[in-house]
């Protein structure tokens, strides 16, 4: 091996039984993340980003390849193995938090398997956390159901943080949110990324969005990685047909150049 | 012009209401009670209702009122108790089932199936047979059939719930399989299961009468409804009041609960549709 990977996936294949037969998720995907990087990863609805994050994060079993983190194969663990080193926010943010427990319950739980069993000491770190995100601290003592989706989606983050993961799977993590509060979170990311040093896996469908943010980006469709490269590579001389589709696609609504994010 | 949730909902509080008169009524039972139940009298024998017996004597000369009342607690709080120790039992194997599944889920489900496929009080009769006729035995037999309908469905739940994007973040942050099930999944699914054992309250009642009624239930004297018809039945046309009387207290309490019960299934199920 020439390099050393926070997180390898090595030809991953998820096939899902159906009813009538079978339907192959993620064919032979291939993924590598340095320590540190920002990884965009596109694609259209149902091309198998969320899948692919699922068996990152042990949610879910590929039926091949292997998931290899900081050196030791995670295929087939459980999701409290590497939840020490990894945390996701989730694509349904609101549907992530239990309905029956408020945001400060919920953070608890993460600073307490995060090492913090001190009660006060753990409120004192919720509040932070989301301050830190942009919210009052107040809205911790509310239930999911009080939030926006927008509130919800930043506290998905500060629940990741909680845990104080060297890698954060964003799953559409800003999709519910206006173009500023998106920019905001995408710096608080990037903040992140060159402060502590975290690597961020950014799946959106928005190619827009991961420009100026992400180092190097992957494009899915149909449960393949059809192009990856750096980012402005990728954009500026996009190699795959589907690629220059997406990116036609966005430069025809916004008849500007795209700088977008931070 | 009133909404149909503020309808079901004044369902709800009457028959709330009617069902705690009635367990009021049970509770307090020996201290209105005009005579006593046990108190036979061979010179008032299926007498009519008089000022000193307001519902009649039975063939026994007993008070059929006092007997009606002490009845109610027999058959409420028995009727309470095994719909309460079914549920728990029910929905802890469901909730096990619904969230390991595997061999043990596929072994107790099938078991389940079994019991859901045979007539009810046909177990029940056969089991309170073996045993013996008595109380306990009467809500042990209805026990071993109630179970398996709280199991399924909890277990149904449970499978629904698990597949809730916060249990896979409650995995994600560390947290224990019991910690899942006790704090995230149990919260999410006690409502409703709660509500549909109350359902199951009035047919419990049924049952138990209807073992006592074939005399595998409760043992004579003790007053209990399904065996007063039982003994009344012979003098049905010397002593109607001796027949209808305790089985229009059925029929009232079995009525109250299961319109308790299902009202507030359709409160809640229209409190759910207005959230979602
Ligand atoms: N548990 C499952 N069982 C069967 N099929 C599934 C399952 N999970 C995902 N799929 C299928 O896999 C494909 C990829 O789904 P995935 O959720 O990863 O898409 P996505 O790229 O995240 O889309 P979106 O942008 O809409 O979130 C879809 O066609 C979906 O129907
Ligand atoms: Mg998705």
């Amino acid at each position: 091996m020439d390099k050393e990977y926070i997180l390898s996936v090595s030809n991953v294949s998820r096939t899902f039984k159906l009813i009538d037969g079978e339907f192959q998720a993620l064919k032979n995907i291939n993924l590598h993340l340095s320590e540190g990087e920002m990884l965009a990863i596109i694609g259209e609805s149902g091309s198998g980003k969320s899948t692919i994050l699922k068996q990152i994060a042990c949610l879910d079993t590929p039926n091949e390849g292997t998931v290899i983190l900081k050196g030791k194969n995670v295929t087939g663990k459980k999701p409290a193995d590497v939840c020490h080193s990894m945390q996701m926010v989730f694509q349904d943010a609101r549907g992530s938090f239990n309905p029956r427990m408020t945001f400060l319950g919920t953070i608890r739980e993460s600073l307490k398997h995060a090492g913090i069993k001190d009660k006060d000491a753990q409120i004192k770190k919720a509040e932070e956390l989301v301050e830190m995100v942009g919210l009052n601290k107040d809205v911790l003592k509310r239930y999911p159901a009080n939030l926006s989706g927008g509130q919800c989606q930043r506290m998905a983050i500060a629940r990741a943080l909680a845990a104080e993961p060297e890698i954060i799977l964003c799953d559409e993590a800003t999709s519910a949110l206006d173009v500023s509060a998106q920019a905001q979170i995408i710096r608080l990311l990037k903040d992140l990324n060159e402060s502590l040093g975290l690597s961020v896996i950014f799946v959106s469908h928005d190619i827009a969005l991961v420009d100026g943010m992400c180092d190097r980006v992957m494009v899915m469709k149909s449960g393949q990685i059809v192009e990856e490269g750096p980012i402005h590579e990728v954009l500026s001389d996009p190699k795959n047909e589907y690629t220059k589709q997406l990116i036609s696609s966005i430069l025809s609504i916004k008849d500007e150049p795209i700088t977008f994010a931070s | 012009m009133i909404s149909e949730r503020e309808k079901t909902k004044r369902k709800v509080i009457v028959f709330a209401v009617l069902a705690a008169i009635l367990i009021v009524i049970s509770l307090i039972a020996p201290l209105i009670i005009p005579n006593d139940p046990f108190e036979t009298n061979a010179a008032l024998m299926n007498k009519g209702p008089s000022e000193q017996f307001p519902l009649g004597t039975d063939r026994y000369g007993r008070c059929i009122l006092s007997r009606v009342l002490m009845g109610a607690k027999t058959s409420i709080f028995s009727s309470f108790t095994v719909v309460a120790v079914t549920f728990v039992i029910g929905l802890i194997l469901g909730l096990l089932c619904g969230y390991y599944g595997g061999v043990l889920d596929g072994i107790l489900m099938r078991f389940a199936d079994l019991m859901l496929s045979f007539p009810q009080m046909v177990i029940a009769i056969a089991v309170a047979g073996i045993m013996g006729g008595n109380l306990v035995n009467a809500m042990i037999a209805m026990g071993i059939t109630a179970w398996p309908a709280h199991a399924r469905l909890a277990r149904s739940t449970v499978m629904k719930v698990k597949e809730e994007p916060y249990i896979a973040a409650a995995k994600l942050a560390g947290c224990t399989d019991f910690c899942i099930m006790y704090k995230y999944i149990l919260p999410n699914v006690f409502g409703p299961l709660l509500i549909n054992a109350t359902t199951q309250i009035g047919t419990m009642m049924i049952g138990i009468a209807g073992l006592s009624f074939l005399g595998i239930g409760v043992i004579p004297p003790t007053p209990e409804w399904g065996s007063m018809i039982n003994e009344a039945r012979a003098y049905l046309s010397l002593s109607p009041w001796a027949v209808f009387v305790p089985g229009a207290a059925i029929v009232i309490t079995v009525m109250v609960f299961n319109y308790f019960g299902d009202s507030l299934r359709d409160y809640i199920d229209v409190n759910g549709d207005s959230n979602g």
